[in-house]
Formats: C-alpha cells, sequence, structure tokens
C-alpha cells in the first residue's frame, strides 16, 4: 500500500461522515429553495449550500474520488448561476440540483462500496446546457484564507492571545510524520489542547497532497508547543484571526450553521466514557456492599461513610445522564431525510404528497437514530408507493386528491415512540388473508386482527405484491424493520383501519445503557430483569397452578397466563420444587406470560452490556451485566419469552 | 505506522495439553487471568461462557474442548488470551501462556499429516524454535461458528431469507 492510499484509508470515514454532514445541509437549503421561489430569505441557504458543495469538492478529490468531485463543483456552477438572479430561482436548475444531490449519494456510496462511480458526464452536459455557458473544470483549485488581522500584545517575546481569538494552523500529512504516528488525529488532539477547533478544512495543494487548514478558538494564553512543527504543523507567530462577525448572516442560515461552540465527537470515544462511568457505578456498588458488611459489625463512623456514599451515587447518577445526554440527537434530521425520499417518490409517481412532522426536536440516542433511518425510510416508503391511493381512487373515495402522510416522535417515560401514519387505504385485509393461506400461515380461528396482520406482513417471504416495485421492493422487508426495532429492544405495532389508512408506531428505549434491574436466581445462576419490563412478581404458592399438555399455566387477574420455567427453558438444575419460587410478570394487555424463577436477590442499577457474539447468543437473553463480585449475569429479555411462549402456547402451524 | 521487519511476525506462545502452540500478536488484544466464568445456556460446546473484560463482556473458549482434548480445572497458570478477528472479540483459555517469539515467515511449514485430523483444520501451519515444535494457529477457524445450537436467535432466523 502506498503512502498517499494508506492515509486514505485513514481518512476515508471522516470522510464519509464529513460527506454526510454537509450533504443534509444541500438537502435541507434545497428542499428551502424550492419552499420559496422567490429566494429572498434563502441568501444565507444560498452561502450554506455553495460552501458545504465547496467541502465536499474539496473532500472527494482528496480521496480521489472524481465523480463526486466533478459534480459537487458542476453543481456549485448552477448555484452561482441561481445565485446571480436571486429573484427567481429558476425550476430547471433547481430540478439539475436535486438531481445532483442524488449523483452525489450515488458517487459516494459507490465508493463506500468500493464499487464503480456513476457516470456524470451527462449531467455535467446538461447542468452546462442549463447555466449556458461552459464553465470549465479544472480540479480543485487551492484555496486562501483572505485577510487576517493581527493582535500582538505589548511583550512582544511572548504573544498572548486574546481569549476566544482565533488562529490558524496548516497540517501537511507526511510519510515521516505518520511513521512517528502523527496524523491527523494527533494533530486535532494537540490542537484541542490549545482550544476548540472551529474549522477543520482538507485543503488540495496545486502540486499534489494535501494541507489540513484548522482555525482554533484559542483559550486565553495557550500557546502551541514549537517540536509540533517538526510532524508538518504550521503555525504564524503572530498570526491571529478576528473573532468571526457573522452580522451580515441571515438569522436563519446562521441558526442552522452548526454553531462555533459545538464540538464534533466521535461516538466511540463517548462510548468509552460511558463504559467507564459504568465500571464506576460498578464500583460503588461494591462499596455499598462493604458498607452492609459494616454496619452488622457497628464500627463507629458508620453513617458518615454512608452519607459519603449516597453523595457519590447521587453525583453519579448526574454524570450518567449528562453522559447519556451528549449522546442525543434530534430525531428531526431523520424526518428531513424523509421529506427528500418522499419528495422523489412522489415526482417518479406523480402523486402528490404531503408530508407533516411532529416532535422533530424528540432527542433520542445517536445509535438508535441511525439504526433506525433505514426502517423508518421503509415505512414511508410503504406507505407512499402501497397505502396512498391513485388520485383517481382517493378523489372517489371522497378523499382530498392530496395524500397526507405524518411521522410523529415523542417521549413517554423512558420510552420513545415514533409514529408513521398514512391516510390510505389501509393493510388490504383481503390479500394478507389470500397470502396467509397459500403460504399455510392463516391462523386457525381464522381472525385477522391488526396483531395478526402484523406478524404476517412481518414473515419473512411475505410480499402482498406480485413485483417489488422500484419504492418499496429495495431489500429490506417488513421482517428486517422489525428485527431491527428488536435489536435495539424496542418494539413494532400497527393499527389498520380499512380506508382510512394505517399507523405503524415504533417503541423504543431512549437509551441503551444503564437500568435497574430485579437480580434473580434460575437454578445456581443469578440472572437480572430490567424493571420496567416487570408488570409484578407473585410468590408462587398464592397462585394456583393448571397443567395442559406440556403447558403450566396459572389464573390471573380474571385471565390465564402461561407460565415459562427459566431453568428448564435454559437447561439448569432448579433448586425449588415445583410449586416455590416466583412468578415474574412480564409482557403487554394482549400478550403476558409468567416467567418462574427460584428466588429473588434484590433490586439494582445494572450497566447492561450487548452480547452480540454469534458464539453466545441465545434467545431470551438480550445481553449482560457485571455485578457487584465481578461476575458476569445474563440478563433476560422479557419481550422476547413472551413471544417465545405466546408462540408455543397458540400453537402456531409453523 | 512502524513498519515491520520483512516477513517476520511476533507471535505469544501459549502451552495446551503438553503442547506448544502460537498466536500472532497483531490478533492479540490482551491476556488476562482466568476470572470467573458464567455459562450460557445453549451455547456451543467448547464455549465455557461469557466473562468480563476490561468493561467488556466476551465470550470465552475451551482450546481444550475446542481440540477435543480432556478438559482441567483452570489453575494460576491458566491464561485468557483476548484475539481480536474480523470484529469480535473472544477469549481463549489456555493452560499457560508465558514466551514471546519472533517467527520468520520462511521458517513456517505447512502442518504435516500425521496430526490428528482435528488439530490441523485449525492449524496455519508450524515451525521449529531450537529444539522445539511449535504449531501456528489459524484465528478464523477457531473462532468460526460451525452450530449456533438448538435455537438461533431471532434476528438471524429471519435474515437469509432477504439476502
Amino acid at each position: 500500500m502506498s503512502d498517499s492510499e494508506q492515509f486514505v484509508d485513514q481518512f476515508i470515514d471522516d470522510y464519509f461522515s464529513e460527506c454526510d454532514e454537509h450533504l443534509a445541509t444541500v438537502r435541507r437549503v434545497l428542499l428551502a429553495l424550492e419552499d420559496d421561489p422567490s429566494g429572498a430569505a434563502t441568501q444565507g441557504g444560498m452561502l450554506e449550500l455553495q460552501r458545504a458543495l465547496h467541502t465536499i469538492k474539496g473532500l472527494s478529490g482528496m480521496v480521489g474520488l472524481a465523480a463526486a468531485e466533478q459534480v459537487a463543483h458542476t453543481m456549485e456552477d448552477g448555484v452561482r448561476a441561481i445565485g446571480k438572479h436571486p429573484t427567481v430561482v429558476r425550476p430547471a436548475l433547481l430540478e439539475l440540483l436535486f438531481a445532483g444531490e442524488n449523483l452525489l449519494e450515488q458517487a459516494i456510496a459507490s465508493r463506500r462500496r468500493h464499487g464503480a462511480p456513476p457516470p456524470t458526464d451527462a449531467y455535467v452536459a446538461r447542468m452546462r446546457g442549463a447555466i449556458g455557458h461552459g464553465a470549465g473544470f479544472v480540479g480543485a483549485p487551492v484555496q486562501h484564507v483572505p485577510g487576517m488581522g493581527l493582535a500582538l500584545s505589548s511583550d512582544a517575546s511572548v504573544v498572548s492571545v486574546e481569549a476566544g481569538a482565533r488562529q490558524r494552523f496548516d497540517f501537511t500529512p507526511s510519510a515521516a510524520a505518520s511513521a512517528r504516528g502523527t496524523g491527523v488525529e494527533t494533530v486535532r488532539r494537540w490542537l484541542l489542547s490549545l482550544g476548540e477547533i472551529v474549522e477543520a478544512t482538507p485543503r488540495v495543494r496545486a502540486e499534489g497532497g494535501v494541507t489540513f487548514e484548522f482555525v482554533v478558538a484559542m483559550r486565553r494564553g495557550a500557546q502551541p508547543i514549537e517540536e509540533w512543527r517538526a510532524d508538518g504543523l504550521e503555525w504564524a507567530d503572530f498570526e491571529v484571526m478576528p473573532r468571526e462577525a457573522p452580522a451580515d448572516m441571515p438569522d436563519a442560515a446562521r441558526a442552522a450553521t452548526p454553531a462555533a461552540n459545538l464540538v464534533r465527537v466521535d461516538l466511540a470515544r463517548l462510548d468509552d466514557v460511558m463504559r467507564m462511568v459504568g465500571e464506576m457505578v460498578l464500583t460503588r456498588s461494591r462499596l455499598d456492599a462493604v458498607i452492609e458488611r459494616m454496619a452488622s459489625r457497628h464500627l463507629g463512623e458508620q453513617e458518615d461513610l454512608e452519607e459519603a456514599n449516597e453523595a457519590l451515587e447521587r453525583q453519579l447518577r448526574n454524570l450518567r445522564e449528562g453522559v447519556m445526554r451528549i449522546r442525543l440527537v434530534p430525531i428531526g434530521e431523520v424526518f428531513e431525510r424523509m421529506r427528500f425520499a418522499v419528495r422523489e417518490m412522489a415526482r417518479e409517481s406523480g402523486a402528490v404528497i404531503r408530508l407533516d412532522f411532529e416532535g422533530g426536536a424528540t432527542e433520542i440516542d445517536k445509535v438508535v437514530v441511525d439504526r433506525m433511518l433505514e426502517p423508518l425510510m421503509h415505512l414511508v416508503r410503504n406507505s407512499v408507493s402501497h397505502g396512498i391511493e391513485s388520485r383517481t381512487q382517493r378523489l372517489a373515495a371522497g378523499k382530498p386528491a392530496e395524500g397526507r402522510v405524518s411521522l410523529r416522535a415523542r417521549a413517554a417515560g423512558d420510552r420513545i415512540m415514533l409514529e408513521i401514519e398514512d391516510d390510505g387505504a389501509g393493510l388490504d385485509a383481503a390479500r394478507v388473508a389470500s397470502r396467509a393461506r397459500e403460504l399455510g400461515l392463516m391462523p386457525r380461528n381464522g381472525r385477522l386482527d391488526d396483531e395478526t396482520m402484523l406478524d404476517l406482513v412481518c414473515t419473512p417471504g411475505f410480499s402482498t405484491r406480485d413485483q417489488a416495485d422500484m419504492g418499496s421492493g429495495r431489500g429490506v422487508g417488513m421482517s428486517v424493520v422489525r428485527s431491527a426495532v428488536r435489536a435495539l429492544g424496542g418494539e413494532l405495532f400497527l393499527q389498520s383501519r380499512a380506508g382510512l389508512g394505517a399507523c405503524f408506531t415504533i417503541e423504543l428505549p431512549l437509551t441503551l445503557m444503564i437500568a435497574d434491574a430485579i437480580i434473580v436466581q434460575v437454578g445456581e445462576q443469578v440472572m437480572a430483569i430490567p424493571q420496567l419490563s416487570l408488570r409484578e412478581i407473585v410468590p408462587m404458592e398464592e397462585l394456583v397452578l393448571t397443567r395442559m399438555e406440556n403447558n403450566e399455566m396459572v389464573s390471573y387477574r380474571g385471565g390465564v397466563l402461561p407460565l415459562v420455567r427459566l431453568a428448564s427453558l435454559f437447561g439448569f438444575p432448579t433448586t425449588v420444587a415445583a410449586n416455590r419460587g416466583h412468578v415474574l410478570v412480564v409482557g403487554s394487555d394482549s400478550q403476558m406470560a409468567g416467567l418462574v424463577v427460584d428466588r429473588l436477590q434484590g433490586l439494582r442499577e445494572i450497566v447492561m452490556h450487548p452480547i452480540s457474539d454469534p458464539l453466545v447468543t441465545v434467545t431470551g437473553v438480550s445481553g449482560a451485566t457485571e455485578l457487584a463480585d465481578g461476575r458476569v449475569s445474563l440478563i433476560l429479555d422479557a419481550a422476547a419469552l413472551v413471544r417465545r411462549t405466546t408462540r408455543e402456547a397458540h400453537g402456531s402451524t409453523r | 505506522m512502524a513498519v515491520r521487519a520483512s516477513g517476520a511476525d511476533s507471535y505469544i506462545l501459549c502451552e495446551l495439553a503438553g503442547a506448544t502452540y502460537a498466536l500472532r500478536s497483531d490478533d492479540i488484544e490482551q491476556l488476562e487471568m482466568v476470572g470467573l466464568l458464567t455459562p450460557v445456556p445453549n451455547a456451543p460446546s467448547f464455549v465455557d461462557g461469557v466473562t468480563s473484560v476490561r468493561g467488556r463482556v466476551i465470550p470465552a473458549i475451551s482450546l481444550r474442548a475446542r481440540f477435543g482434548f480432556e478438559r482441567v480445572p483452570t489453575d494460576l497458570r491458566s491464561r485468557l488470551i483476548v484475539v481480536r478477528h474480523d470484529g469480535r472479540s473472544v477469549c481463549l483459555i489456555v493452560d499457560s501462556a508465558r514466551e514471546f517469539a519472533t517467527i520468520p515467515a520462511d521458517a513456517i511449514q505447512p502442518p504435516p499429516d500425521g496430526l490428528a485430523e482435528i488439530s490441523t483444520r485449525y492449524l496455519r501451519g508450524m515451525a521449529h524454535l531450537g529444539e522445539r515444535l511449535v504449531l501456528l494457529l489459524d484465528v478464523a477457524e477457531l473462532l468460526r461458528v460451525t452450530s449456533t445450537g438448538p435455537e438461533a436467535s431471532d434476528a438471524t432466523a429471519l435474515l437469509p431469507a432477504f439476502s
């Protein structure tokens, strides 16, 4: 591998994430331009658009992705052409810009897949035709940051930089520096020790190669270290940029631009911090255990220690919440992407669709947001291509010609609800039934309620369309949607009303990491179950046991509760008699189960670790946690156990 | 990034049932004492359970069981070797692991046919270190999941139909 390839390799993930960010800006501004054809309110947006495209161009040049570089460049020309006539945004140009964004996404995706980039010549030609002149493409030009002011202190030997003043640093990676372990990441860390990095822009140099320009908002008195120069970092001793004066920027644009006091953090680093907090939680629970032991021996000064321990617990809880808050991002970004997808689909099919958002400011864990993008996209596409009827059908049914898809997000306790609702025809029950019969999946009682219907359409291979169409047939079926939701500890629900529309609800945990859990004993093994998934705990003695074939059940609140003996399910020898132990009642009103455990050990705060290795994935276990004695305990997955039980109890034909 | 001397990798040597095996240092994340193991229901027979290694919970394979040798209780010399392959981290339990060695690529020979078939599957080759014969382990093969046990998870059961 050559040096430059190796360098690109290190940089490529940054490239993808930066491009994602800038493409989001491009999409947002394009949609705003479309909504406001006069363009009067979007001057700031145009600047933003140009800046985003320019950055994508520069970055793409660096990683040698000529297709993306060329498209971004062409789009820049297009944006400038629109800018020259700010009163009339030409629809043709705008349409071309939308097409360009699409092409850019494809080009970048091709790099991600290591595939061939899409052809771009036709696009460039079309844009040139639309602009009416043939602006030449000569590669990304070298850029200079103009006009940097000086701020000298009175003492010439020490440059004291005003707090918040900006200084520019140029870093040119070299093989030699890289061999010493100095790369962009190293430099980032150095600069972070001086202040806040407010800008980081890679520039392609005329002679080839790359220079990163950093602008750092310096902390008062912070000084760069001379030795850094040997590794390719350059800065001017007295070069200080004036504080940014964004007064000429419209408010809307400024609000949308990432503000200077935002810091981008790699999610992996947050995971590290979270893991460390988790370890502290664990250490504190050891402390708990020690204090408890001491209490029995009346050693005095006990109270002080307890007080300190309680304070520590409070502080840890705050710290934990603080770290979790950092991971939260508004779901609105994802909604915006849906708008873009719907626009594309509507344009292809000629349908008129209105997309409503509600609760875009609802904040969700970044990981959850990322993993929900595809499933949400699939549900929205389903609504548009299967749910919403054709214009004629709609008018005949007395509905407005314009179809409506609503995306809603809201927090409910420590769960997040995402709803995707349309005012289309609802799920075609007759069709689902006939397909179910074909596959031998029709329930015995022949009833097709929402829950059964959802189960059916989420069965792999169950598609009621004879042919997958462009919109929905993209390889992610409903079954994948549901397993993606469940993989995050969530659940998918459906409400369908024939002729009136369908509503899918995704219920997700707000965060994934720490929970209060009941510690139980199953056979000799200690296991944990999140307290939130428990409805009630009932001692076995208080229940009347009935046996039907191989199933055990008890009457519970006027109904029947199927029991799962966890010890026998997991193959552990049980330590109590069949009529002893405790029943953990779990599940929803419609599907409940009673998990039988040998003993209860109490309530603890646990740090949840996923168990994802294929060697140890078990149905009914969602992860693991470390208890105070250092031993790992498995965490019970109540939802999976309920599904398993109800499936067996109903004697499904599968 | 340091440039590696051409054609020689560094290895960690471990003992198992009287033989010496070698794992490439590049495949190894860390070495640990054997801590508490939690058995996992329905896992393959050579998996002793899961354990916590510096804040992560990962599976532990008994190399003895993997190779068809008799399991022995772990003692103070037993070690957990945490290996990383293909995005997965897994512990290997060995009788002991105390030495490092550099083995030149041209000193590595293919595994001999004379060895029992069960072991050659997991071998990349063998080498002589002085008088000693060292067997080089193939981490990918050690971690391969041959059967997922009686119950596959919901997600994996659903996926194949959509590939």
